[in-house]
């Protein structure tokens, strides 16, 4: 394949003044190209630069990347800048991503099948890798699914590309973003990549993934023939409209062509629904105050994945939606069809987490605590009377359990609450009450 | 030659021996742009209709398929500006390909309304499907249509490969090295194929993109199955690539133009029987 850089050539990092060998090419876009290299015996990956974006810009920014360091171990972060003597320009070496994780293109084309649990366990990753990126100052300027990977077993994701992330603003690496993530103010002309500009590119990743479909692409963007760019500034930039506004049905997504939109719309709850049209409505116009906050999403995610019910008879994931019940409807499952009987569920402060037969509770269902590698309880099976349901304290700290009758009894760690209505227990930090 | 044009181009197809023997027209089709009016910019794209009993206007199927890949392709090759290349990358790995199958699928239900099946094609169909075949096939009318599709866009900055189905595209650098952009599918053996008729075809695409920084591959070929079918293994298919890059060198794009169609025809001959299409495109410059 033609390389800028060929297997078994040297190149050399700067800070850390170590020798890796070039083994193989990755892939490459219009930035640069990016190959497995071998760092002392280590696997590692290299980006180098394409010579019209290797630019000084780019290399000021890289500095002060490495020199800040990572958010959080989510992202695939620049280690240090690399140069090569045969070779003008440079790159940066970063670790290199595991072949568990898979992008988004393999889930638009089915090559992966992940559950709605991992999915939106990535999402969730997702929202709090971009809320401790902002908190620290960073904003990431080119998010696009071409940038995020992740593991369809486990939801663990890995996020890419992060050398046009900027700091405080500081630095201009010239780079504005993928069009179809881009803010419309960007794609106006308007406003240069930042955090809100952000917010808005996360919220069009959201959507990608639970919906597996663009959520401006609809009849407008079907009436696009073929590459045209200045069709799609005015679809992305100067008149920007939602698939589902609930204003003006003049974009809905085209069958045959937008078939996810419609089909996962009408999977999930009413609530996240509503966030995403605020996202793409007030997200739309007002950079200010209209878009959502990496901290709503964060939130909105865990209510969403603490929402799953599995169909008894086929066993598909399905979301709790109370809106559904309060208008009369009866649950159907999504894929076979047939009424689904609603678990119990347990109330914690503001959150209502389904209890399906593997349901784990976290600590931060608790407390201020997101330790995801713990859990607090978990859903049990009465192992003499498979018909009972309880609820192990998997903590390390005893409850106190109340039942309806107002009898109090302690459960110890490793010991079971019974799953029964009405049942109160207190974690210590919060209370929870069992709900039919 | 008269002009030293950066990329010249030379594109055969051959109707194969078995199809002589059934009376059937060639099922390939292939159609590039004219490197005269402008030479920095190259599209080839070829497609194999499928010339099973079922897929009868694969013919039809697959110059519709040719017409479409360098219309869209034409569209992107027209794109100038080094800083777009990042937008033409997406485009193509995110759209090109549904926005492709889609219009196929129209210009399929066009020729079908204007066309109905004749007499004379149901009664081949039933006399080598049984009763009843086409009935079968209403669920999934572009079946009678159904072919691949491979093509290469080149330009100043980037090379664009896709391929849908079966068939080979290799590239040669200057030093003979010989490589697949796109690399073989292993589902497709014993020729299955994906295909433009197969449901959700736009999945099955392989785009690949890759920038051009100094010197792009010297000769890049795109191929039918016919001609890989021809040879005993991927290795000895691939070694039609330094072969080839030989002969232009030594004597030139018009040369192997003049006798690409009688060396196709021997392959085939003597190796699978099959249409064979091949598409050379050759970079003269220094």
């Amino acid at each position: 394949m033609q390389q800028m850089l060929k297997n078994k050539q040297i190149v050399k990092t700067v800070i850390s003044a170590q020798q890796c060998i070039i083994e193989d090419y990755i892939g490459g876009g219009g930035q640069g190209e990016v190959y497995k290299v071998n760092l002392n015996g280590t696997k590692q990956a290299v980006k180098w630069y394409l010579p019209n974006t290797a630019t000084e810009a780019q290399r000021k920014n890289l500095d002060i990347l490495i020199k800040r360091g990572t958010p959080n171990d989510k992202f695939l972060w620049p280690q240090d800048l690399v140069t090569c003597d045969n070779n003008e320009g440079y790159g940066y070496i970063m670790p290199l991503r595991d072949e568990r994780y898979k992008s988004i293109i393999d889930l638009m084309k089915r090559r992966i099948d992940p559950t709605f649990y991992s999915l939106i366990t990535a999402c969730y990753q997702l929202t709090d890798s971009f809320l401790q990126l902002h908190s620290k100052g960073y904003s990431y300027r080119d998010i696009s699914f071409g940038n995020l990977f992740f593991d369809p077993e486990n939801g663990d994701i890995l996020i890419c590309d992060n050398d046009n992330a900027g700091y405080d603003q500081q630095t201009d690496c010239g780079v504005l973003g993928t069009p179809s993530f881009m803010a419309p103010e960007i794609v106006r002309g308007e406003a240069k990549p930042g955090a809100s500009t952000d917010l808005y590119s996360l919220a069009v990743l959201l959507f990608y993934m639970l919906m597996i479909s663009h959520p401006l692409d609809g009849k407008r963007e079907a009436s696009i023939k073929c590459l045209d760019l200045p069709a799609r500034n005015k679809l992305y930039g100067t008149e920007p409209l939602f698939i589902f506004d609930p204003g003006d049905d003049s974009n809905r997504p085209v069958p045959g062509l937008h078939d996810n939109a419609d089909i996962y719309w009408k999977i999930y709850p009413q609530e996240i629904k509503d966030l995403f049209t605020k996202a793409f409505t007030d997200g739309l116009k007002d950079p200010l105050n209209g878009r959502v906050r990496e901290s709503q999403w964060r939130q909105s995610m865990i209510k969403l994945r603490d929402s799953i019910i599995k169909c008894g008879d086929c066993g598909q994931e399905n979301f709790y939606d109370p809106s559904i019940l309060k208008a009369g409807h009866e649950y159907k499952c999504c894929h076979c069809k047939r009424t689904i009987l609603v678990p119990p569920k347990i109330r914690i402060s503001n959150s209502t987490i389904v209890l399906n037969s593997d349901t784990k509770l976290f600590p931060h269902h608790a407390e201020n605590d997101w330790d995801f590698s713990k859990t607090i309880a978990e859903v049990t099976r009465h192992p003499r009377h498979p018909d009972i349901w309880g609820l192990k304290n998997t903590s390390d700290q005893k409850w106190i359990l109340q039942k309806p009758d107002g009898t109090q009894n302690e459960v110890e760690p490793n010991k079971s609450a019974g799953i029964i209505t009405g049942n109160k227990i207190n974690f210590g930090k919060a209370e929870g009450e069992i709900l039919a | 030659m008269t002009d030293k044009k950066k990329w010249e181009i030379a594109v055969k197809s051959v109707r194969g021996n078995s199809h002589i023997r059934n009376n059937l027209p060639n099922q390939d089709a292939f159609l590039h742009s004219d490197i005269n009016i402008n030479p920095h910019t190259v599209i080839l794209a070829i497609s194999d209709g499928h010339g099973s009993s079922n897929s009868f206007r694969s013919n039809t199927g697959s110059e519709i398929a040719v017409e479409l890949a360098v219309e869209f392709l034409r569209d992107i090759g027209n794109i100038t500006s080094i800083d777009d290349i990042s937008t033409v990358k997406h485009w193509a790995e995110e759209k090109l390909p549904s926005k492709l199958v889609k219009k196929w699928r129209e210009k399929i239900d066009e020729h079908y309304n204007q066309n109905p099946v004749t007499q004379e094609e149901k009664i081949k169909l039933s006399d080598e499907r049984g009763e009843g075949a086409l009935e079968k096939l209403t669920g999934n009318p572009y079946i009678i249509y159904g072919a691949t599709l491979l093509s290469v866009l080149i330009t100043e900055y980037f090379i664009l490969y896709m391929q849908l189905g079966d068939g080979d595209i290799l590239c040669v650098n200057d030093d003979g090295e010989t490589f697949r952009p796109i690399p073989k599918d292993s589902r497709l053996i014993a020729n299955e194929t994906t295909s433009l008729c197969s449901k959700d075809a736009w999945k099955e695409f392989y785009i690949r993109f890759q920038t051009v920084v100094s010197q792009p591959p010297r000769l890049i070929i795109v191929s039918t199955d016919g001609y890989s079918n021809s040879y005993a293994n991927d290795n000895d298919f691939a070694k039609i690539g330094t072969d080839y890059l030989e002969i232009l060198r030594h004597e030139g794009t018009n040369y192997v133009d003049d006798n690409l169609e009688a060396w196709l025809n021997d392959v085939s001959k003597n190796g699978s029987g099959d249409d064979i299409t091949a598409g050379l495109i050759f970079n003269n410059c220094p």
